[in-house]
C-alpha cells in the first residue's frame, strides 16, 4: 500500500510541478502568430485538395443524372472560392491596416488610394460569397434533384 | 484614383453569409430526407455526412462574419478581436472536416461499388437461380406430365397386352433357359387341366408328350429364333393326350443368348378328330357306295337262285335228301340276302318311310325285344327317359334296329363277365335342339386301337358266324340318313370327370322339322 502511494506521488508530484512552472517544460513547443494563418491557409489548399478528388471521382464513376451535374458544379465553384479565398487570406497579409480608412462609420471604411493589385485583389477576394453562395445553391439543388428523383422512383416502386 | 468604399463587400459578405447558412441547410435537409428515404444507400448517407460537415462549417464561418460585421458596425471592433482567433480556429477546424469527409469518398465509392458489384452478381444468381428453379419447375412439371403420360400409355398397353394374353382361347405361355414355365394363361392351363396357380411349378418336360419334343422345340429356336406352325402333342394333367399347333419365338439377352420362348399353342384335338371323323365318314361312303353295287349285283342272281331252290322243292319229297340240300340252299340264300339288304340299310338305298316317332317309345320296343336275352345274361337294364322328349321324324323300324343293334352289342360286351349293367337314358339338349339317346354298357369297352374302325361294314371282333360286322355300319348308315350323329365314349366319362369301364353310345338326332329340311 505504502509501496503504491510512493508511486502516484512521483507521478502526480512533477506534473503538478509543471503545471505551476511551465517554461520548464522544455518539450513543448511555442506556436507564434502566423502559425494560425498557415493552418487556415493549408486547410484551404487541403479543401481544394479535396474537393478536387472529389470532382475528379464524381466523373470517374460516371455517376449520371442532374444532381451529379449539380455536385460537379459545386466542387468547381467551392475549389474557385477557396482559391479566391487563399488569395484573399494573402492579399490580406500584404495589405497594410493603414489603408482602410474607417471615417464615421464602419460602413464608410474605405480602401485608400493609390489602389494596387494588392489592394483590388483584396477588394475582389472580399466579394468571395458571390461564389461561395452559388456554390452551396448548387449543392442544394444537387441533393434536392437526388432527393426528387429517389422518391419518385420509391413512389413508382410503391405503386 | 479614388479611394474604394469596402460597403459592397460589407453588404455581399452579410447577405451572402444568410445565403450560405440557408442553402447549406436545405442542403443538409434534403440530405437527411434521402438517408430517410434510403437507410441503406451509402451515397446519401455519405453525402449526408458532407453536407453536415459543409454546414457546420458555414454556419460556423457565416455566423462568425455576420458577428464580425455587426461588432465592427457597433463600433465593438476590440470585441472581435477577441473572439475572432476562435471563429478561424473554428472555421479551420471545420474545412479540414470537410476536407477530411470528401477525400474519403473514393474509398466509400470503392467500397460501395464492391457490394453494389456483390449485389449485382448476387441478384445475377438469384435470377439464375431463380430462372433454374423456374425452368426445373417447369421441366419437373412437364416430366411429370410425360412420366404421367408414359405411364398410361404403357398401362395402356400392358391391360391390352393383358387382355390378349389372359383372354386368349389358345395357350400362351412363357418359358426360361430352363424350360421352366414361367407364366401361362387361362386358357393354357385349362387346355392342360391344371389349375392356374400349378402352370408356374411346369416344365416344358411336363406339358410335351414326347421326350424328344423338348430337344426339338429348343433346337428349332435355337437355330431360327422362332417356330411356325409346329404339331406337336402335349399331356394333360390326367395323362390324355391333345393335339397342339406350336408358334414360338426366342427371347434373347443383351448378349445375344436364348433366356427363354414365349410360345403359342392352338389346340388341334377336336380339329384331329374331326378330320379323322371326315375321313371315316367318306371311307364310310365310298364303302357304302361299293357296298351298294355289290348288293343291287348280287341281290338278282340270289333272288333267282332262291326262285330256282324253292321251284325245285316242290319237285322233290320232304324227306329226300335233295329236298334237304335244297332247304340249306334256300337258307343260305335267304341269310345272303339279308346281309344284301343290310347293306343296302348301310348305304341308305333301301326305302324308309319317315312319320313322327317318339324315341322312349322305340326303346322301349327295343328293350321289350331283347330283355329277357339279357335276363339271361344277368345283365341289369336301366331306363331313364326324359318323359318331355320332343318327337323326331324317322322310320321307326330303322331306329329300333339301331337300337337293337347296340343293346346286342352292350350285351355281347358284358357276356363274358356273366353280368353286367345296361343303362338307357334319352334327354333333350336345348342349346343344340337335339334330342339325345344314350346306350351304357359296363362292358370290356373298345380298345382305342379299333375305335375308328368300328363303323366298318364286316368290321367285327366276333367269332366266325357270330356276326356278320354289318351291325354298326348299317346304325351308322340309319343315323346318318336321320342326319344325326354317333359318338363313342370307351371308356366312359362319368360324373366329376371320373373314368368308368364300359362303353357309350350317343345318338344325337335333330328335330322333326329339321330332319324335314335334311331330307328335302
Amino acid at each position: 500500500m505504502t509501496n503504491r502511494i510512493i508511486n502516484i506521488l512521483l507521478f502526480v508530484v512533477p506534473l503538478i510541478a509543471a503545471f505551476l512552472n511551465p517554461s520548464e517544460a522544455c518539450a513543448l513547443q511555442v506556436h507564434g502568430e502566423p502559425e494560425g494563418l498557415y493552418v487556415h491557409q493549408m486547410a484551404h489548399l487541403h479543401y481544394i485538395f479535396a474537393l478536387g478528388y472529389f470532382f475528379w471521382d464524381i466523373r470517374r464513376t460516371s455517376f449520371t443524372g442532374r444532381g451529379w451535374r449539380h455536385l460537379q458544379l459545386f466542387c468547381l465553384l467551392m475549389t474557385l472560392w477557396n482559391v479566391i479565398a487563399f488569395i484573399g487570406h494573402l492579399a490580406g497579409v500584404y495589405l497594410d491596416p493603414q489603408v482602410l480608412l474607417q471615417t464615421d462609420s464602419y460602413l464608410q471604411t474605405r480602401l485608400l488610394s493609390p489602389i494596387t493589385p494588392n489592394k483590388i485583389l483584396y477588394f475582389i477576394t472580399r466579394l468571395d460569397h458571390l461564389i461561395l453562395v452559388p456554390a452551396l445553391f448548387f449543392l442544394f439543388w444537387g441533393l434536392r434533384s437526388f432527393y426528387r428523383s429517389v422518391a419518385g422512383t420509391t413512389g413508382r416502386e410503391g405503386r | 484614383m479614388n479611394d474604394l468604399s469596402m460597403l459592397p463587400t460589407i453588404v455581399v459578405d452579410i447577405t451572402g453569409s444568410l445565403a450560405n447558412i440557408l442553402f447549406s441547410f436545405l442542403a443538409l435537409w434534403y440530405a437527411f430526407k434521402l438517408t430517410r428515404l434510403k437507410p441503406e444507400n451509402f451515397l446519401w448517407g455519405y453525402l449526408f455526412y458532407v453536407t453536415l460537415a459543409i454546414a457546420a462549417f458555414t454556419i460556423s464561418r457565416a455566423m462568425g462574419h455576420i458577428v464580425r460585421e455587426f461588432l465592427h458596425i457597433s463600433g465593438k471592433g476590440a470585441l472581435w478581436q477577441v473572439i475572432a482567433p476562435y471563429s478561424g480556429g473554428f472555421n479551420t477546424l471545420c474545412m479540414i472536416a470537410v476536407s477530411s469527409v470528401m477525400i474519403f469518398y473514393h474509398k466509400g465509392v470503392q467500397a460501395y461499388e464492391a457490394i453494389e458489384q456483390e449485389a449485382a452478381k448476387l441478384k445475377q444468381s438469384k435470377m439464375r437461380l431463380s430462372s433454374a428453379a423456374r425452368e426445373l419447375k417447369e421441366l419437373n412439371l412437364s416430366l411429370e406430365d410425360k412420366v404421367e403420360e408414359r405411364t398410361e400409355e404403357l398401362s395402356k398397353s400392358e391391360k391390352k397386352f393383358r387382355h390378349l394374353f389372359t383372354a386368349s382361347k389358345d395357350m400362351v405361355f412363357f418359358s426360361d433357359s430352363r424350360q421352366a414355365i414361367l407364366d401361362m394363361n387361362i386358357s393354357g392351363s385349362e387346355m392342360l387341366g391344371y389349375a392356374e396357380q400349378e402352370t408356374t411349378s411346369l416344365t416344358l418336360h411336363d406339358i410335351f408328350r414326347h421326350e424328344g419334343d423338348v430337344a426339338v422345340y429348343s433346337k428349332m429356336l435355337e437355330l431360327d429364333g422362332y417356330i411356325r406352325d409346329h404339331e406337336s402333342e402335349f399331356r394333360k394333367k390326367d395323362g390324355s393326350t391333345i393335339y397342339v399347333l406350336i408358334s414360338a419365338t426366342a427371347l434373347y439377352n443383351e448378349q445375344g443368348r436364348i433366356i427363354g420362348s414365349e410360345c403359342i399353342a392352338k389346340d388341334l384335338t377336336r380339329l384331329k378328330t374331326m378330320m379323322e371323323q371326315l375321313v371315316s365318314s367318306e371311307k364310310m361312303a365310298s364303302v357304302g357306295q361299293m357296298a351298294a353295287g355289290i348288293a343291287h349285283e348280287i341281290n338278282t342272281p340270289l333272288g333267282i337262285i332262291l326262285g330256282y331252290a324253292q321251284l325245285m322243292m316242290d319237285d322233290f319229297e320232304k324227306d329226300s335228301e335233295t329236298y334237304q340240300n335244297l332247304e340249306v340252299i334256300e337258307r343260305q340264300t335267304q341269310a345272303s340276302r339279308k346281309i344284301v339288304a343290310d347293306l343296302l340299310k348301310y348305304s341308305r338305298q333301301s326305302g324308309s318311310a319317315k312319320e313322327s316317332v317318339h324315341l322312349n317309345e322305340i326303346i322301349r320296343d327295343a328293350v321289350a325285344v331283347t330283355e329277357h336275352n339279357l335276363n339271361l345274361s344277368h345283365i341289369k337294364v336301366q331306363l331313364d327317359l326324359s318323359p318331355e322328349l320332343p318327337a323326331i321324324a324317322g322310320d321307326p323300324e330303322k331306329l329300333r334296329q339301331v337300337v337293337v343293334n347296340l343293346i346286342n352289342n352292350a350285351h355281347h360286351a358284358m357276356e363274358e363277365q356273366g353280368a353286367g349293367e345296361l343303362l338307357l337314358r334319352t334327354y333333350y339338349d336345348g342349346t343344340t335342339e337335339r334330342t339325345i339317346i344314350e346306350v351304357q354298357d359296363s362292358g370290356h369297352g373298345i380298345p382305342e386301337s379299333i375305335k375308328a374302325r368300328i363303323f366298318d361294314p364286316f368290321f367285327t371282333t366276333k367269332p366266325v358266324g357270330k356276326g356278320t360286322g354289318l351291325g354298326l355300319s348299317v346304325s351308322y348308315g340309319i343315323i346318318k340318313e336321320h342326319g344325326g350323329t354317333i359318338e363313342i365314349e370307351s371308356p366312359v366319362c362319368g360324373p366329376d370327370n371320373t373314368s368308368l369301364q364300359g362303353t357309350l353310345f350317343r345318338l344325337i338326332l335333330p328335330l322333326a322339322r329339321e330332319t324335314e329340311a335334311i331330307k328335302n
